[in-house]
């Protein structure tokens, strides 16, 4: 093979029943049709078959992949995708993050390294360059994912970085999250698939770099990119992060509060990060190689379920919008230091916030309907919230039955739960409420991985005069396609999409990256067209995995009931179907979302080769 | 007539007032006119959040939490609400 630039050509293949390790080899065609990250992760699915599995047998792959980035000198490269048949939608999961684990797993001399198989008792696999061993765990066993981390690192230096579960993902809770560094690769269940393994947690460290087709340049373009990134674009994030969204979305109606019941919350303002700075200590924090800074971090107050106190007064948490609005307004809860401590107990079980919060806020909903027996769990009781994390995170009582999630929840419940259950194809429906942002609303209901609003950003179209946001129309489905593709190019090189704004021509700027990162003489149309083939290769997965068109809506509520705080947010059934049917055909599937036998054909081919 | 203007996120940081109201002397006004008050009134909305040919390009406006606006030629009309915020609504 001649010599790659950006790559090293191959993945790990690891059994961790036995610790054998296998490289394998990955073309260049390959490497340069599906870049890295997730678009890399898919088609390593498809290669290995996963779609066949049982998302937690032990069969099941689960894949930490890389980019040409990782290990490069551009802002926000240090990111890596887990992808894997999700046990929460048992379709393709792909979720992302930032750390050293990105940096020293490239550095172990693979693109990927992919799990196979199951460790006989609780294990670390400690993997040194190409060398594997497994490493007896029972000690780390309910331990936090941050202790595990701390105790794994002081036993085996800090030249090596662990991504690792904590107790929910041990104990099979289906959002359970992959941890590193207090930063987590987060939706879709990624920590109960490497928990199934038996695999508590994954250290990695090695020596092999890759080289880069044009070292000035590529210098030059990341020294340029920086200094965009300290620039207006990117000022609500490092001044405010994401939790500045939380206003100026009640104040649109598309704030959801009470598991979707309104669109606006009376305690926005309390939970508000202007308000919560006024009268707290924040600091702020970067990933590795991030020049931006979005970080904001808060001190979390003692806090008391009613079951077990929080004995750490001196923790604290990263603020995220989403883990405010899943843990506030859509549990109704305006208490902000509730709410910190909530989200703090969800980084500490190692647990989705965004499934947890709504998976509560439907149980609540259960609750006020008289559908589920559990007085205590009502809207606006932060400490039932509390409370109901700690069932979670050890799957005792109630707590076993919302570890599956909500569309799961509201099947065992039936009488109709699953018409507000807040979920697409099983994954909680993140903090955009559908009936204002309708061509998010769109996003959701086509996404791969469900409801997600970091796969398709089609939420840019509502907050432009592109789209009427509360009028869906097939005329917004070439939006919502652009958007994704976008993602899906983002989300395969690795970048951060914080950076999208200070791109003056996205395309030429990546292309122009890619060139001095790989050699390849790379055009802007040959992004495009690789961004839509890595959006077919996950649709295909998911069409092998089982998937049918009747997956690709919304639940009942959002097509029957407009939102009880402004009737003028309404959606029907008939013209989320129009715009489905619009977006399938600009994306030349057919108009029930079947991928057509020459486009299965490529990219199996791929993945068989 | 009169213009209320709501301000979020860093535009509300800058001015250091979450809304404000603008009067005009005509019975309509413009996206642009709002702006360039808004700058007299606010110096450091200048350069990072407003330019001097309109909103820069991370903004974008909303009028009465209905439709979005950009063209500094945009109607706003008496008792209108013009609301400034983030036009990147990632999180």
């Amino acid at each position: 093979m001649p010599s790659l630039h950006g790559y090293h050509g191959g993945y790990l293949r690891i059994d961790v029943s036995n610790g054998r390790v296998e490289f394998v080899q990955l073309s260049a065609a390959v490497l340069r049709r599906y870049l890295g990250g997730v678009g890399l992760g898919v088609h390593l699915m498809l290669r290995e078959r996963a779609a066949e599995c049982e998302a937690l047998s032990a069969a099941a792959p689960l894949a930490f992949v890389f980019s040409p980035l990782v290990g490069g000198p551009l802002t926000t490269s240090a990111k890596f995708a887990v992808v894997h048949k999700s046990p929460l939608t048992d379709r393709l999961n792909d979720s992302l993050a930032s750390s050293g684990f990105a940096i020293s797993g490239k550095k172990t001399g693979a693109d990927a390294l992919v799990l196979h198989g199951a460790a006989a008792s609780l294990s670390v696999l400690v993997l040194d360059g190409r060398r594997a061993v497994l490493e007896p765990a029972t000690e780390l066993a309910g331990v936090s994912a941050r202790e595990a981390e701390a105790a794994l690192l002081k036993k085996y230096g800090r030249d090596f970085s662990a991504a690792v579960i904590g107790p929910a993902g041990e104990r099979g809770v289906r959002y359970a999250t992959i941890s590193h560094s207090g930063r987590h690769a987060g939706r879709g269940g990624a920590g109960a698939v490497l928990g199934a393994k038996n695999i508590k947690a994954v250290l990695v460290r090695g020596e092999r770099r890759c080289t880069w087709s044009n070292p000035s340049s590529l210098t030059a373009l990341a020294k340029e990119l920086s200094v965009k990134s300290w620039g207006p674009a990117t000022a609500k994030y490092r001044e405010l992060g994401t939790a500045s969204n939380l206003l100026a979305f009640n104040r649109l109606g598309a704030l959801p509060t009470r598991n979707f019941q309104a669109g606006s919350f009376a305690g926005a303002v309390d939970l508000s990060p202007e308000t919560l700075e006024a009268d707290r200590k924040k600091t702020r924090q970067s990933c590795v190689a991030c020049t931006i800074g979005c970080e904001h971090i808060y001190p979390v107050k003692a806090q008391n379920s009613g079951d077990a106190p929080n004995d750490k007064p001196n923790d604290t948490v990263r603020l995220e919008y989403e883990n405010l609005f899943a843990l506030g307004p859509l549990c109704g809860v305006r208490d902000a230091d509730s709410v910190l401590a909530a989200s703090r107990l969800c980084d500490e079980l190692g647990i989705d916030t965004v499934s947890a919060g709504g998976t509560i806020a439907f149980a609540m909903e259960c609750v006020e309907r008289q559908l589920l027996d559990a007085p205590w769990l009502r809207f606006g009781d932060g400490s039932a919230v509390l409370k109901a994390l700690e069932l979670i995170g050890r799957r005792e009582g109630l707590g076993d039955q919302l570890a599956a999630g909500s569309r799961r929840l509201a099947e065992r419940i039936g009488q109709g739960a699953l018409e507000f259950a807040p979920q697409v194809k099983g994954l909680e429906i993140p903090g955009y409420e559908p009936r204002a942002l309708q061509t998010m609303a769109l996003g959701f209901a086509v996404g791969s991985r469900g409801a997600d609003h970091n796969r398709s950003g089609a939420y840019e179209a509502d907050f432009s005069e592109q789209a009427d946001r509360r009028a869906l129309s097939p005329k917004s489905a070439p939006l919502a396609v652009e958007t994704e593709d976008r993602a899906a190019l983002i989300d395969s090189l690795i970048l951060c999409k914080f950076l999208r704004g200070v791109f003056t021509d996205f395309h030429s700027e990546i292309a122009h990256i890619l060139q001095n990162t790989t050699g390849w003489e790379i055009s802007p149309d040959e992004l495009r067209e690789t961004a839509r083939r890595i959006v077919s290769a996950k649709k295909l997965f998911n069409q092998q995995a089982g998937w049918s068109p009747s997956e690709d809506t919304l639940p009942q509520r959002f097509l029957q009931t407009p939102l009880s705080d402004d009737p003028r947010a309404s959606l029907s059934a008939s013209s989320l179907q129009a715009a489905i049917v619009a977006y399938n055909q600009t994306r030349g599937w057919s108009p029930e979302g079947w991928l057509p036998r020459r486009a299965v054909d490529e990219i199996m081919a791929d993945a068989n080769e | 007539m009169n213009v209320k203007v709501e301000l979020f996120g860093v535009p509300r940081a800058r001015a250091g007032v979450s809304q404000v109201d603008l009067e005009f002397p005509d019975d309509q006004t413009s996206l642009g006119e709002v702006l360039t008050a808004l700058v007299r009134m606010f110096p450091n909305l200048a350069g990072e959040c407003i330019l001097e040919a309109g909103l820069a390009s991370g903004y974008t406006a909303n009028r009465d939490g209905e439709a979005f606006v950009r063209d500094v030629g945009a109607k706003i009309l008496d008792g209108q609400s013009l609301l400034i915020m983030s036009a990147d609504a990632g999180g």
